[in-house]
């Protein structure tokens, strides 16, 4: 957890105050609507379907037990009870009144949180690998120039006003679980031979109306010489990226028009005029950030001690008085370690990743109730500390094995020890037109109506990874683009229609899914998605994941399930 | 001020206008006495385009007096119930329990729960008739 300096704790709280004026101006009547909107923007302030919402930033995915607590006060206190953690790593509030948001911004300030860029034509909240730190096959932890570029960023004079939003994500990790491919620019962090830290520069990925995955601009970057070099990159976009045309104003679409080489040339022009001298020294502020994590103390496990979690008989003799392994709850048990139990690289050590898919609630949303229980469980068996991830789960991310089964105890005590994580039920979903003012159909019911369909043929065959994501419009926040299968809500003639893409993956080997045909009704999108994970597990070859067997055998057998014959389709 | 009008047939539909309550941020409807009201039932229905104006040139005077923010006239019902389902959705509120269990009404004692009309219309209609 990075522990604000008095600069961090004095930026924030000027924000808030300066927020808190803006909106006594507006609501005086100082200013106009039109006056106010860049700025309420500016601060995560968006006006919905049915209210205000307010997006808040949780940097980099990492929330400490107060902050998580927090969190669920103002759910409680100045919303209706709940929040929805987004695909951005962030949480919004549906339901704030204006005249308490500058009440709200203090009450985060006060646990060194805000929401400052969580929206407007800036760099946003940067992302990373929701296990940084802890995962087993990490390379470099991104924890700490995940916080030196929130910090390089933040109200950085030059890069308020870009052509369009720009979006960052970090891994330090081979398997990359952050969706770098698919963002402005990604950093791939590697260690390099000397032990001193690279950096891979991915550039021009995205999804929205024009997907692109991104292209390796510039490898093998040095620590010192990244953000002169970022820095240069972001001028180049701000000066060429387009204004005329919002749909063609992301860097993606300067790449496409102009060139990699061309790009590159110039970026590596305005590079060698920087003055690097400002940005030094690097490497002692990233020393000095990471100085400002608290480390968790772990307790040190002998590696010859292999502590594993309680076996599900002996949870099932706890439980029950019975060691039936058959027994239900042990069945449960021993499913939830193997879908939500991550390997950790402390030896005796494990990452929780606990589902906020249940099948009956709504993806990525969490009551004030089960934030407080996040927070709890967080103190007594996670040393205080939280993730969320960019799939709408939340992270324990230090438990002991030999907690294991205490901490599934209190989350299926509290209804959340759901055991899908990475499977199709552990559906992305945006908030569709059930909140959404940009949505041209609801995504929610349908990714309920899907989770009910598909989730006993979880249960009963091994279908494994599989990630089902479903955006209800083109802007495609639930990255329907890259997931295995997507599902994408549009308006037809005032009926919800889905388009159906296979084949996407967000991963280092990221791609875009295909497009299937025309859309189908909302009620035959659940048939199909089942039909189209039967076509998967009729034809798949060993181990293969579904991206594997896809591109194996294409699309025709996938089409044919959705609109064969036996399936009458209802629209054109 | 230019106030939006998304009625897709000015001429054979009724309508009614919405916006936000500026301070709560809340979906409101103007009232036949030019007031705004959060409650559906108590909408006024516009039913022609002297009406219209009439109703709209209210709304952009309490934009401009800092009451509502984004108002416009969308088509509705004779009982003034939206015909677009975004406008049905944000009259009703999301078509789904944000927590099982719990409804608005229990959660917020005097914020409008979902009438009964807009239960039936928006209940996940698989049948994509909504």
């Amino acid at each position: 957890m990075y522990q604000y300096d008095q600069h961090d704790q004095k930026l924030v709280d000027q924000r808030s105050q300066e927020f808190r004026q803006q909106v006594s101006r507006r609501l005086s009547g100082l200013i106009s609507e039109d006056e106010f909107k860049p700025l309420r923007l500016m601060n995560g302030l968006y006006l919905q379907l049915h209210a205000y919402m307010l997006r808040v930033a949780i940097p980099y995915g990492v929330l400490s037990s107060a902050q998580m607590r927090k969190l669920a006060y103002i759910a409680d206190r100045y919303d209706r009870g709940y929040g929805h953690f987004t695909t951005r790593q962030n949480i919004q509030f549906n339901w704030p009144a204006l005249v308490d948001t500058p009440d709200i911004l203090d009450e985060l300030a006060s646990i060194q949180m805000h929401a400052i860029q969580t929206s407007g034509n800036c760099i946003r909240n940067i992302t990373t690998d929701p296990f940084a730190g802890v995962a087993a096959d990490e390379e470099v932890d991104p924890r700490p120039l995940a916080e030196l570029l929130r910090q390089w960023s933040t109200l950085h004079p030059e890069f308020r006003y870009l052509p369009r939003k720009f979006k960052f994500a970090i891994t330090g990790s081979a398997n990359d679980r952050a969706a770098i491919k698919v963002h402005d620019i990604g950093l791939r962090l590697k260690s390099g031979a000397d032990g001193k830290v690279l950096v891979d520069i991915w550039l021009g990925g995205g999804q929205g109306r024009t997907p692109k995955i991104a292209q390796l601009f510039r490898e093998n970057v040095s620590i010192t010489e990244l953000l002169p070099y970022l820095e240069a990159t972001m001028r180049v976009y701000n000066r060429y990226g387009r204004r005329d045309n919002k749909y063609k104003a992301r860097i993606k679409i300067l790449l496409a028009e102009v060139g990699l080489a061309e790009l590159q040339a110039e970026v590596e022009e305005v590079f060698s005029k920087i003055d690097k001298s400002r940005f030094e020294p690097v490497e002692a502020e990233l020393s000095r950030l990471d100085s400002r994590f608290i480390k968790p103390l772990y307790h040190e496990i002998p590696e010859d001690e292999n502590p594993e979690p309680d076996e599900p008989a002996n949870l099932a003799v706890s439980l029950t008085g019975t060691s039936d392994l058959n027994a239900p709850v042990a069945h449960e048990y021993n499913r939830w370690l193997e879908r939500n139990v991550k390997q950790h690289k402390q030896h005796g050590y494990a990452i929780v990743v606990v589902s906020l898919k249940r099948i009956e609630g709504i993806p990525g949303d969490a009551s004030a109730d089960e934030m407080r229980e996040f927070a709890s469980i967080a103190d007594d068996y996670s040393h205080s500390e939280l993730r969320v991830t960019h799939r709408q789960n939340v992270v324990l991310p230090h438990v002991k094995q030999t907690d294991l089964a205490s901490v599934w105890q209190r989350l299926s005590d509290a209804n959340l020890a759901t055991s899908n994580i990475d499977l199709p039920s552990d559906i992305i979903a945006c908030p569709g037109m059930d909140y959404c003012a940009l949505a041209t159909a609801r995504s929610i019911p349908v990714a309920q109506e899907i989770a009910a369909h598909i989730r006993a043929k979880e249960k009963v065959t091994s279908v494994g990874d599989l990630s089902v994501n479903i955006s209800g419009c083109i802007n495609a926040c639930a990255h329907h683009h890259v997931a295995n299968i997507g599902i994408l809500g549009l308006d037809r003639g005032g009926v919800e229609n889905y388009q159906i893409t296979l084949g996407g993956r967000s991963d280092e080997n990221a791609r875009i899914g295909e497009r299937m045909g025309r859309g189908l009704l909302a009620s035959e999108i659940a048939p199909a998605v089942d039909r189209i994970i039967d076509v998967y597990l009729d034809k798949r070859q060993l181990t293969e994941t579904f991206s594997d067997t896809y591109q194996r055998i294409g699309k025709a057998a996938f089409k044919d399930s959705i609109y064969g014959d036996d399936h009458a389709i209802q629209t054109a | 001020m230019t106030m939006k009008n998304n009625r897709e047939n000015d001429d054979k539909r009724m309508g009614i206008i919405i916006a936000n309550d500026l301070r709560s941020g809340l979906t409101v409807f103007l009232t036949v006495a030019g007031e705004w009201t959060e409650q559906l039932s108590e909408a006024m229905v516009v039913v022609d385009e002297i009406g219209a104006s009439d109703a709209l040139s209210i709304a952009a005077k309490d934009e401009a007096d800092n009451i509502v923010t984004g108002a416009y006239l969308t088509d509705s019902s004779e009982s003034g119930e939206p015909i677009v389902l975004r406008e049905a959705l944000r009259v009703c509120g999301p078509s789904v329990d944000y927590q099982p269990g719990r409804s608005y009404s229990k959660c917020h004692p005097g914020l409008p729960s979902r009438s009964a009309a807009c239960q039936v219309e928006l209940a996940y209609s698989v049948s994509g008739e909504a």
